[in-house]
């Protein structure tokens, strides 16, 4: 694909003294209070006239060049009566006389347009020659010309130091030790850095997102990111990856992972939701992440309508999403979703369909090792059960001659469906002391609903005429159930029984088979029997039945052996799998061929009393190896199959049919038009359009991004948008040459963070004159560093740090730290309870944190990180009393303080240098004289304190997992941790300057 | 004793006594604090609204699970007819069904289940299993052709807080916020409570109540029954009031000092923020604490202090209202009823009916329901089809009431057809009743706006959306 200058918009080059910039001047102005009705939207375009193509301005008369009187445009929006003025009252938007009058400057210098800055290719543009040695600060003081101002000094020794171990690895001075900007970029804890940046536009999460917000691991997708950062892999390389991991010729593990972000997107599997509905939303939202993080740009509004100020088209918008349809997902994760037409997980062997559409199981080295060195073990022991032995050969005789005697037996009879072996199935609990058969019952307890599914077999059971179905339970005397229910699969599971009142929901209301009535609860404290008639729950002679559920409502109910009673004379062939059973059969008629004899056989081994130890010990080895897979961290992963059809949704609306079939296809103003069509696109043809090296956005939209980690703003200040309704760029010039040095480096991500932070600019002051303030508030001339709160993540690494808590392990399964009990009442299928790490991961970095979409962690949410529902380019900074509360009070922080604390009092028996090393750690600084006073004083005062009540210090001791040391002081360390807890609280300590 | 409540009399006089050398920036600076606490929840519409406002205040008492509008507001006795008889396809073809969609062609009504009977001197027809809703008839306007876009909870519950599917935008209460500001500085601005109990507990994420683009000072505060009613609100064990006060005015004092060398806003506002956090670790269990209730209040309610039920939420939004927060919101999850619908209906009524009623009598004998705006309803409606002995999810029409501010009661507002399904008369949108919200707070929506990605977001979104003047007393 190639990329073609903007055709529709006429340059003109202004050759007038001081001229306005179209960019910087007009368009701003047109933009904000015309283009909504004059400009690309056909639908809601005004008297056929559009303003932001010259020529049509022009042949509406709302311009001449040059003419004020004529162009029509200027009479319009100075006129008076309501019913001419332009924009109308009714937009609520008014031009300013300086607005007025600059439309009209314009219009006398000729009225020239320009593209629209970001939708040009960027070229790079020579370095004003300032006298500079880094191109950054000769663009900055190139800004500053004529400002009156001059570029800070630089900032101190300490205050720098401890602004790039911050800005390069989001740790403190104390734990990275260096300031050496080569050292920290080599640490992995960069990449721990840059994926809170990037993770939150990928809009990466542990769980699912709507209605019950599931937790489904992507954790290795995280990790990919943070390593990708670290080994500085080109940015092309990581965009291209991410869209199209998965259509690379031969993909590597790596690849597949890096995929999962086109299905880390928000899904659902709510009851009664529509496939087409969710498949609709989700592909929406992938257009709405894919310009977003790549693009910088808002495509979201075209899915209604063209979009109002940027050239984007609603049939831009389904063509993009024309790129993902070929994504092996539902959109309903129920019953009623289903994947592809055609697609087939058969065709992608390694992978799995889990709960969430394809998955991929990603074993760590050391697993994969492990696994097999098992398979191996396996494989042998396999080979030996296979061996034919004379006294093998004997005992099968003699086993298969002995159930030939009992066929036809037409006494009626229990056979057994389920018994110990399945009892416990699904984590339930078992009792070994009172039960009806075997050595377990299993113990259901509940307030409410509970319903346990039991696998019946792993050979269906096929009922014969006149079966009853049975099940033995107990029902505790003090604490009964209202119902119980016994649930049968057939086909399905409308089959079912119930004892007792109507309160469980299943099939309620039916009288038919998916809800027959049998009658009273059974009598408590025994073991009965609860029985009904196969045919009664709509399961004829011929059924099968496939699985059980136990089910009562409320009390404490021991559930033991399930089977059914049958006059079936062959019934002693039910524990037979189908085939050996017709084997038997054949044998018993006198007609048995040599593949009934193998049959047969086969199943012998399976059973046969000599093979019992190397079955024993292939059993053990089978559960090795699932304990191993199923703690082998897993991804959501991109497959491509059969793409769905995609059409424009009128109006964005998914159940309307009519709109056209469209094929993939990039943005129509920004590529070319004679591109090969031949062969539907891929994505990794969007990948390619994205990352070459024409494409006006991309390496912008990064760089100014990049731009904004190390100053707090982007030098085009919207962060998610550099269209028509962006900022125009405060250095255009630098922002074009940082993208094109970017692009010409390899998109060297770790070369551009090293230009930016080795500049003079990056290293002023953030501490402004009050003039600089004042007569720049926003620091658009870069005057200055900003200071900046630390982000939510590296607030809490920070604490961890700098009182030795911190877990430094680089990637993994997510972490749970403390969070406040009953934070996920709210959340249900299923019901859950939030479970803390007790161990080392307690104390894991912010970027590992547990992230679940409804219910952010209330540390994270207070300190502005995003739930990541959507992609989000720029966090706001806010400053409020929750964040307050949870510095003070969030055991995190309490315990940090202690331990902190705990150190201090170890190492120093005076309060005054326990503050120097505690300041040191914190501020990189020693205290004033009189902060000294200050804290000297408060840790007096709780001294004696303390002192007085030395329980209380023991209850403040006691916060956190980290026992309390031995052979300290409880009454200093007390006090010393109010100190520390005053310094963890401090606004310099959470801010970087 | 407590040294934070101090006015901002001492802390100039802490400037005077200081040995610091102050420049004039710091001083500027440091002067800037004393209204940082005053500014912070000043809305951005506080002295310009476009209206007079009706209301102050806003109590959303929302009923998740979508309540069925046949057997509460919408009295339908044609569907009572056609009970058990199919479903005329004339009403349901090609029309989005949830649950019911593969019974497309077996769909059958589910006459009312319970009587509607005439209440208050306006004489509307209403549910009888709701007897004390009833008994404020002529508080309450009903609108009984409201209508949404989306079927299925998690969805439907963001576009009727936020006005949108797509998440991440702000939620009602947060514009509110960022409009109105707050009227306490010891409280959040924005309350949520959730109780639950009538059907089953359909999930609610806290993205109902998030800021989205707002900055996160506007999102709304969840307050539990259990454990600390604010997350963290409660000082660490083994650390008093007292020790809490020293430490914070420690904490302060450090801040003064930095605000000293450095020339950084962030500052004053830190400071504010930790003097209205130490208030909130007094003002919220305060709240929280009903025992100095009336026992005749707490029985009028039917509140037992501390049970997290719905009707010592309603008490709890009347002490909130009190205290000057501007939001609040009440969520009841319990009206999902697909199954047993009659049976589930006086469960749900059992919880909310009496203290619904309370709570709006109780405002009004404090002469606080002219200017308190109660909004009572949930995300949409139910099917006239059965579902068993249950309804499904149904969008096309639903019932909500509102009352207090404004709002004319005795009123009801739009019609839907015989059966129940479509809105026949005076369709209302969730942005028209955004709208209608709105307007009774001061606030003309077409120009109440926030820019984000380049564009003007509005709660009532880019359709024109309308008041429903009709339900006003002031048109």
């Amino acid at each position: 694909m190639r990329f073609t200058s903007l055709t529709f918009l006429t340059t003109c080059a202004g050759a007038l003294a001081a001229p306005l910039s179209y960019n910087r001047d007009i368009r701003p102005i047109l933009s904000e209070n015309c283009f909504a009705c004059h400009g690309p939207d056909k639908a809601s375009r005004e008297a056929k006239l559009r303003l932001d193509i010259r020529e049509a301005a022009i042949e509406k008369e709302a311009i001449i060049p040059g003419d004020l009187k004529k162009s029509d445009l200027i009479f319009y929006i100075n006129a008076e009566d309501e019913d001419e003025i332009m924009p109308p009252p009714e937009s609520h938007k008014k031009l300013t006389q300086a607005q007025k009058d600059t439309l009209a400057e314009w219009i006398k210098q000729g009225a020239p347009y320009e593209a629209h800055w970001s939708f040009i290719p960027a070229v790079r543009p020579d370095v004003p020659a300032l006298g500079e040695n880094h191109p950054i600060d000769n663009f900055i003081k190139a800004g500053l010309k004529g400002s009156g101002h001059e570029m800070s000094q630089p900032a101190d020794k300490a205050t720098i130091d401890r602004r790039i171990s911050f800005d390069l690895t989001g740790l403190p001075l104390h734990l990275t030790g260096t300031s050496d900007p080569d050292k920290l970029l080599a640490s992995p804890h960069f990449g721990e850095r840059m994926a809170v940046f990037w993770l939150d536009l990928a809009r990466y999460a542990d769980t699912a997102g709507y209605h019950s917000d599931k937790v489904r691991d992507v954790t290795p997708y995280r990790d990919y990111v943070i390593n990708s950062f670290n080994k500085n892999k080109p940015y092309d390389q990581f965009v291209t990856e991410q869209l199209a991991g998965d259509l690379f010729k031969n993909p590597t593990l790596e690849n597949y992972v890096a995929s999962a972000f086109n299905r880390i997107n928000q899904v659902s599997e709510e009851g009664g939701i529509q496939d087409k509905e969710y498949i609709a939303k989700y592909y929406a939202e992938r257009v709405r992440t894919t310009s977003g993080a790549f693009l910088g740009a808002t495509m979201g509004c075209a899915e209604c309508h063209d979009h109002k100020f940027d050239p984007f088209t609603a049939k831009d918008f389904y063509s993009m999403q024309a790129f993902f349809s070929d994504i092996y997902e539902k959109g309903a994760y129920t019953g009623n979703g289903s994947y592809n037409k055609g697609a087939d997980i058969k065709n992608h062997p390694g992978f799995k369909l889990g709960k969430f559409g394809p998955t991929l199981n990603v074993p760590s080295p050391e697993q994969e090792k492990a696994l097999v060195k098992i398979q191996e073990e396996k494989r042998a022991l396999e080979a030996t059960t296979k061996k034919e032995s004379p006294e093998l050969l004997s005992a099968f005789n003699k086993w298969s001659n002995e159930l030939l005697g009992k066929i036809g037996s037409s006494k009626p009879q229990d056979v057994v469906i389920l018994e110990d072996a399945e009892l416990p199935l699904g984590g339930a609990k078992t009792v070994t002391s009172n039960v009806h058969s075997g050595s377990l019952a299993r113990i259901q307890t509940s307030g409410e609903l509970s319903q346990h599914i039991v696998d019946a077999n792993k050979k269906p059971v096929t009922l014969t005429e006149g079966d009853t179905l049975y099940t033995w339970v107990w029902l505790d005397p003090k604490n009964p159930p209202k119902q119980l229910m016994l649930q049968f699969h057939g086909k399905n599971w409308d089959h079912r029984a119930w004892w007792g009142e109507d309160l469980i929901p299943y099939g309620k209301g039916s009288k038919k088979a998916d809800h027959y009535k049998v009658g009273k609860l059974p009598a408590t404290g025994k073991w009965v029997r609860l029985e009904v008639p196969a045919k009664s729950v709509g399961l004829p002679a011929g059924s099968k039945v496939t699985q059980l559920a136990y089910t009562q409502f409320g009390g404490s109910v021991l559930w033991d052996q399930a089977g059914r009673h049958t006059n079936d004379s062959n019934a002693v062939l039910a524990g037979l799998p189908e085939k050996s059973r017709k084997a038997l059969l054949n044998v018993k008629k006198g007609k048995p061929t040599d593949q009934d004899r193998k049959e047969l056989l086969t199943h012998y081994r399976t059973i046969a009393p000599s093979l019992a130890p190397a079955r024993k010990k292939i059993a053990e080895l089978t559960k090795q190896e699932e304990h191993l897979k199923t703690n082998t961290r897993s991804t959501l992963v991109t497959l491509s199959t059969v793409p769905r059809t995609i059409k424009l949704l009128p109006r964005g609306d998914w159940t309307d049919d009519s709109g056209e079939v469209l094929l993939p296809s990039t943005p129509e103003f920004l590529s070319s038009e004679g591109q090969p069509s031949k062969e539907r696109l891929t994505r990794l043809d969007l990948a390619k359009w994205i990352t070459a090296k024409e494409n006006p956005l991309t390496a912008r939209a990064f760089t100014n991004r990049v731009w904004a980690l190390f100053f707090g703003t982007g030098l085009s200040r919207d962060l998610q948008d550099l269209g028509n309704q962006g900022q125009w760029p405060t250095h255009p010039e630098l922002l074009d040459w940082l993208s094109v040095e970017f692009v010409e480096s390899g998109w060297d991500v770790k070369h551009l963070v090293k230009l930016i932070i080795t500049s003079k600019a990056y290293r002023q002051s953030s501490n402004a004159s009050p003039q600089l303030m004042e007569e720049d508030p926003y620091n658009n001339l870069y005057a200055r560093q900003n200071p900046r709160r630390l982000p939510a993540e590296f607030i809490r690494d920070n604490a961890l740090a700098v009182s030795g808590l911190l877990n430094p392990q680089l990637g993994g399964a997510s972490a749970r730290p403390y969070q406040p009990a009953g934070y996920y009442a709210q959340l249900n299928f299923p019901k859950r309870k939030y479970q803390q790490h007790n161990d080392e991961n307690q104390y894991r970095r912010g970027v590992y944190m547990h992230w679940q979409r409804s219910f952010l962690h209330p540390m994270l949410a207070a300190f502005d990180a995003p739930a990541r529902e959507e992609c989000t380019a720029a966090r706001e900074s806010s400053n409020t009393p929750l964040q307050a509360l949870n510095q003070l009070n969030d055991p995190t922080f309490v315990e940090a303080a202690r331990v902190l604390a705990t150190e201090l009092v170890a190492e120093e028996k005076a309060i005054e240098p326990r503050l120097l090393v505690a300041f040191q750690r914190l501020l990189n600084r020693p205290p004033s004289g009189e902060e000294e006073t200050l804290l000297t004083e408060l840790f007096n005062k709780q001294l004696k304190r303390y002192k007085a009540a030395p329980d209380d210090a023991k209850k403040l001791l006691s916060i956190g997992l980290t026992p309390l040391p031995d052979k300290v002081d409880p009454v200093d360390l007390a006090a010393t941790t109010t100190v520390t807890r005053a310094l963890l609280n401090l606004q310099e300590t959470i801010t970087r300057y | 004793m407590n040294p934070l409540l101090a006015n901002s009399l001492n802390r100039r006089a802490f400037l005077k006594n200081s040995s610091y050398s102050v420049g004039s920036a710091a001083l500027l600076s440091l002067l800037g604090q004393d209204q940082a606490t005053a500014s912070q929840w000043r809305g951005t519409l506080a002295d310009k609204l476009h209206y007079p406002p009706k209301a102050k205040r806003i109590i959303h008492l929302c009923m998740a699970g979508g309540p069925s509008h046949l057997e509460t507001l919408d009295y339908k006795p044609e569907l009572a007819k056609l009970s058990g008889k199919g479903m005329p396809t004339s009403f349901t073809e090609g029309q989005q069904l949830a649950q019911l969609q593969g019974n497309r062609n077996q769909l059958k009504c589910l006459g009312p289940q319970h009587e509607f009977k005439r209440y208050g001197k306006c004489g509307r027809m209403m549910s009888s299993a709701f007897p004390n809703i009833g008994s404020i008839a002529d508080e309450i306007a009903v609108i009984n052709s409201m209508h949404t876009e989306q079927i299925n909870h998690d969805p439907a519950h963001t576009f009727m807080n936020t006005g949108s599917v797509i998440p991440g935008r702000p939620s009602m209460g947060s514009w509110l916020l960022y409009g109105l500001g707050a009227e306490t500085d010891e409280l959040p601005g924005y309350v949520v409570m959730t109780s639950s109990g009538g059907g089953q507990d359909q999930p609610i994420a806290a993205r109902q109540w998030h800021s989205g683009f707002l900055p996160s000072k506007f999102q709304g505060v969840q307050f539990n029954s259990k454990g600390d009613p604010v997350h963290y609100v409660n000082n660490p064990a083994g650390v008093t009031r007292a020790d809490q006060g020293e430490l914070l005015e420690t904490i302060n004092q450090m801040n003064r000092m930095l605000g000293y060398r450095q020339n950084d806003p962030e500052i004053a506002t830190r400071i504010a923020q930790y003097e209205m956090a130490f208030k909130m670790q007094t003002s919220v269990p305060g709240l929280m604490d009903v025992t100095e209730e009336p026992k005749k209040v707490l029985e009028e309610y039917g509140a037992t202090p501390g049970d997290g039920s719905f009707a010592s939420n309603c008490l709890l939004a009347r002490r909130l209202a009190e205290r000057g927060v501007r939001f609040i919101q009440l969520y009841h999850r319990g009206w999902d009823h697909h199954g047993g619908v009659k049976k589930g209906i006086e469960t749900v009524s059992r919880h909310v009916d009496k203290a619904t009623a309370a709570l709006v009598k109780d405002l009004k004998a404090r002469g606080m329901l002219e200017d308190t705006l109660i909004i009572w309803g949930g995300e949409f409606g139910r099917t006239p089809m059965a579902q068993g002995s249950g309804r499904d999810h149904h969008i096309q029409a639903f019932s909500l009431w509102m009352a207090g501010a404004g709002i004319k009661g005795g009123t009801t507002y739009g019609s839907t057809d015989e059966l129940g399904y479509a809105v026949a008369q005076d369709g209302v949108s969730v942005h028209d009743l955004h709208a209608t919200i709105l307007q009774q707070l001061g606030i003309d929506h077409h120009r109440f706006t926030y820019k984000f990605q380049g564009l003007d977001f509005k709660l009532t979104g880019v359709e024109s959306a309308k008041v429903v003047k009709k339900i006003l007393s002031n048109s």
